[in-house]
Formats: structure tokens, sequence, C-alpha cells
């Protein structure tokens, strides 16, 4: 059995394991990352099919200059990235029939306004809404579209909102809470524009591999974690299996970026305390639904836009791009009316037919689906759903979850699992030096 | 010997079709995996692939 020796061993090299990993071995913490995959980046990077860059999720940096990833990138040193695109993108709410643009500052109040039927109800959500930011955050008892519902029964409102929380937090607005929604609501508010790659979010991986490296960290693909060594109620490091061949780490602090639910079954279920058990059942749901990756000869939507469609029997985002090399392509994500129970192949029957309704040209423009794929399981669009707040501390000292899993308030996806990784760093420096 | 699809474990995430040296994997309507047998070499890719394990060697 081969052994090392770290202060930090990371498993799994999502963006929350590679954001943490880079922090660490930037500030000296002699580093190891173990990734079960034979690459790097887990649902932050893209993967080359028929001539095409298909990310394996993630596609942007969501809040722009104020992300945690952009903010890391700094931290760290690493190179800047090129971007395509880092000013605002035009979005397009197709609802009752009529298209409105969203764009500016007070576009939330505009659509609203647009929405609303008078200027009473206008007034009404506005209050509702600035109260529930600034003032009481509704709790986790109501859903947020019942929330709604005390204000308005208007169904564009309805519909408007329904685009927001579907684009955001990956459900529905009748499946998050009140409580969660107003909490991605927040940080929504303190984004900057996002930002696309010029050549995919493979950059942002592939950066922080270098610092990663070039501050003595290693990067163990194809490498599976067995067990997180648990003595005394402390971590003291992971057992692994890299071809074939036992591998055991030892260090001062185990983080994990498999997920809540694999780190317990990596500690053992017996390591962790009832109540936190009983938190991660309760709270890790992944955000699931379908994801489609469609070409064509002639554009179906200009690049850049967004194009949410509340007419359509799924609520579908559609987002028009373009590839470096002049191909246009179209992303679009489904959300099924349930993402706790859906059947993939009904689901996909009703997209083809939203995708008729929405381009009429579809098959004049040359349009195919590249690839459709589902998010669902261990595989998700996001870990859990967002706002739930999982802490990232362990009942095991030393023992660290990152990921989207387990998302500080106000943050979403990549970049939510990035402030994760950041608070980890923060704890972890100010608790243990490097040896 | 031949690479078999774990049916209940399978979501169709797509990973083992994007990384495929042989193209010989697609995802049907059912978006459980199917896998072209005329095109796959057997070379075992897909396995380490595979987020969730649903694909082994029978």
């Amino acid at each position: 059995m081969e052994k090392k020796t770290c202060d930090c061993v990371v498993v799994g090299s999502g963006i929350g394991g590679m954001c943490a990993a880079a922090k660490l071995a930037h500030s000296g913490y002699k580093t190891i990352v173990i990734e079960k995959l034979p690459i790097i980046g887990g649902r932050y990077t893209q993967i080359e099919y028929k001539g095409y860059q298909i990310p394996t999720a993630a596609w942007m940096i969501l809040y722009g200059k104020n992300d945690p990833v952009h903010l890391t990138l700094n931290e760290v040193g690493a190179p800047e990235i090129e971007m395509a695109s880092t000013g605002p993108i035009p979005q397009i709410y197709r609802m009752g029939g009529k298209d409105h643009a969203m764009e500016g500052k007070g576009a939330l109040r505009d659509m609203i306004s647009w929405a609303s039927r008078d200027k009473d109800e206008e007034e009404r959500i506005m209050t509702a809404l600035k109260r529930a930011i600034l003032w009481y955050e509704p709790p986790d008892t109501m859903t947020f579209d019942d929330w709604l519902f005390q204000f308005t029964d208007s169904k564009t409102v309805h519909n408007l909102f329904q685009c927001l929380v579907a684009a955001w937090a990956g459900a529905n607005s009748w499946e998050v809470t009140a409580g969660q929604w107003f909490r991605v609501l927040k940080g929504m508010a303190v984004g900057g524009n996002p930002f696309i790659l010029k050549n995919g979010v493979k950059d942002v991986t592939d950066a922080l591999e270098k610092v990663i490296r070039d501050n003595k960290g290693e990067i163990l693909t194809r490498t599976r974690a067995k067990r997180i060594i648990v003595e005394d109620g402390f971590a003291r490091g992971v057992a692994a299996e890299r071809e074939g061949e036992g591998l055991e780490i030892e260090a001062q602090i185990v983080i994990s970026n498999a997920g809540p639910r694999r780190t317990i079954e990596l500690g053992g279920e017996d390591s962790f305390d009832r109540a936190y058990l009983k938190e991660v059942q309760e709270k890790v749901r992944p955000a699931t639904g379908i994801d489609y990756m469609i070409t064509s000869d002639e554009p179906l939507l200009e690049a850049p836009t967004v194009l949410f469609t509340a007419d359509t029997q799924r609520l579908e985002c559609f987002v028009g791009d373009r590839t470096p090399d002049g191909k246009y392509i179209l992303r679009s994500a489904s959300v099924p009316e349930s993402t706790a129970k859906y059947s993939a192949e009904q689901e996909y029957a009703i997209f083809l037919q939203d995708l008729k309704e929405t381009f009429p040209d579809f098959d004049k423009c040359g349009g195919k689906i590249l690839i459709a794929r589902n998010f669902y399981s261990d595989w998700p669009f996001y870990g859990t759903w967002p706002g739930d707040c999982l802490t990232q501390k362990t009942p095991i000292e030393n023992l660290y979850n990152v990921g989207d899993a387990v998302i500080p308030e106000g943050w979403v996806g990549g970049s939510g699992a990035a402030e994760s990784a950041r608070v980890v760093v923060e704890d972890i420096k100010a608790r243990v030096k490097p040896r | 010997m031949a690479i078999i699809v774990a049916e209940r474990e399978c979501f169709g995430c797509a990973l083992c079709v994007l990384t495929c040296p042989e193209d010989a994997m697609r995802i049907p309507p059912s978006f459980i995996v199917e896998i072209d047998k005329d095109k796959c070499t057997e070379c075992r890719e897909c396995l380490d692939y595979c987020p969730v394990d649903a694909l082994s060697e029978a």
C-alpha cells in the first residue's frame, strides 16, 4: 500500500474542491486532491464532443466580478481568463403571448409593473418583496408560490417568478420555500453581470489546477476514495484506490467535495451524530432537470440572449450562443413539474413539442438536438436546492464539506460552491498551521 | 465480455456518451444509455467516467 502525507486532502475535484485546494496550496498547505473520474473539474468543466465544447454543467461565472470563483482566481494569482462577454445579457420573458425584455436598473420593478393588472397590485407586490428582503425573511414553512398568492393571484406575476426561481434555484416556485427563495434573491442583488468565458469554464479549472501544481500540490485522477479515516472523532486522512492499488493519505484536514451523503458513507454513519444525519437526510435534495444542447445552421435565437418561455407546457430557458468558431448553438433547460420525481422520457416528449412551438422554424434553420442529458441524483444541476444552507463543518473534527450541497446563504451553483470553499479555507487558516 | 448498463442506476447524464472514444454510446428517449455493440471495443473508459457506477463489465 502506497502512503502519502499532506496537510489537506480533498476528495473530489469539482469547483468547490478545486477552489479550496488552490487557496490552501497558495497559502502554503501541502494539498492533495483525489478525483474518481479521469478528468478534473466535475460539473465545472467541458468535454469536446463532435466538434463542440459541451459543459459538464456550469458554463458561466454567474455573479461576474463579485463571483466567488472570480475572486478566488484573483486571490491565488491566476492569470486573466479570456471572456466572451462581461456585460448584461438580454433577457426575454415570453408570457401571455407577449415578449418582454428585462434590462437595466430597476428591471425587476419594471417586470412586476408589466405583469401586474394595475398600480395597486404592483405596489402590493413591491412592498411585500421589499419587506421580505429588508425586514422580515419569510419562514420555510410555506412555498414561495403560496407566499406570493397572499399578494396576487395574477398568473403572469406567478409565471414571472417561476422563470426566476427555475433559472436561479433549479426548482419550481411551488417547490422552494419562501425562505429559500428570499435567501437566493438577496445574493442576486449582490452579483454583477455574468461572465461568459471565451473558451468555456474549463479555463477556470485549468487555472486552478496550475496554481495547485505550482504550489507543490498534487491532483490524482482515476483515484477513488474508499474511506475517510476517523479516529476518536477526528478525521486523519483518506484511504483510496488507484489503478487497483491501495493508497493511504494521512492529513491534518479532510475536505470532501463528494457531497454530504457520500461524505457520511465514506466516514461511516456511526461516526456522525444523529442530528447531523437527520439534517443531511432532510436538506440534501438535488435540483434536477433535463438539459439540451441544440445546434443549427441558422441562428434560432440571437447570441447572447436568454429566453424564458412561460406559455409552453414546461417552463424552458433557452440561451442563444455562438462557438468561438462561429457555429450557432442553443442551450436549453427544461424544469419538470416536480423536480423530485419525473419521467425523463415523458419530459423529453413534452420538450420536443415546446421546442416546435417556441421555434416554428426549427427544422428550416437546420436545428438538431446534439445531446439531451438528465441532470439527476449524484450528477444534478445543483447538489441541493439553493437557500438550504447546510453547514460546511461536520460533527467529525477537521472534516469539512465543500460544494454545491453546502452553499452559504445567498449564492447558487458553482459560484456558491466556490463560496463554501472560501468559508472552509478561512476556518482552516484560523485553526491549523501548515506542517 | 461486454459492457452492461445497470438500468436502475443510469439516468442519462451522458458523460459516457461525451467521452466514448468509439462514439458507441447514445442516450435514447428512455434516458438509459444504449451501447452499440458493433462499435464498442470494450476499452472500459466509460466505467471510469460513470459518476454513479452504472456501467460494468460482464
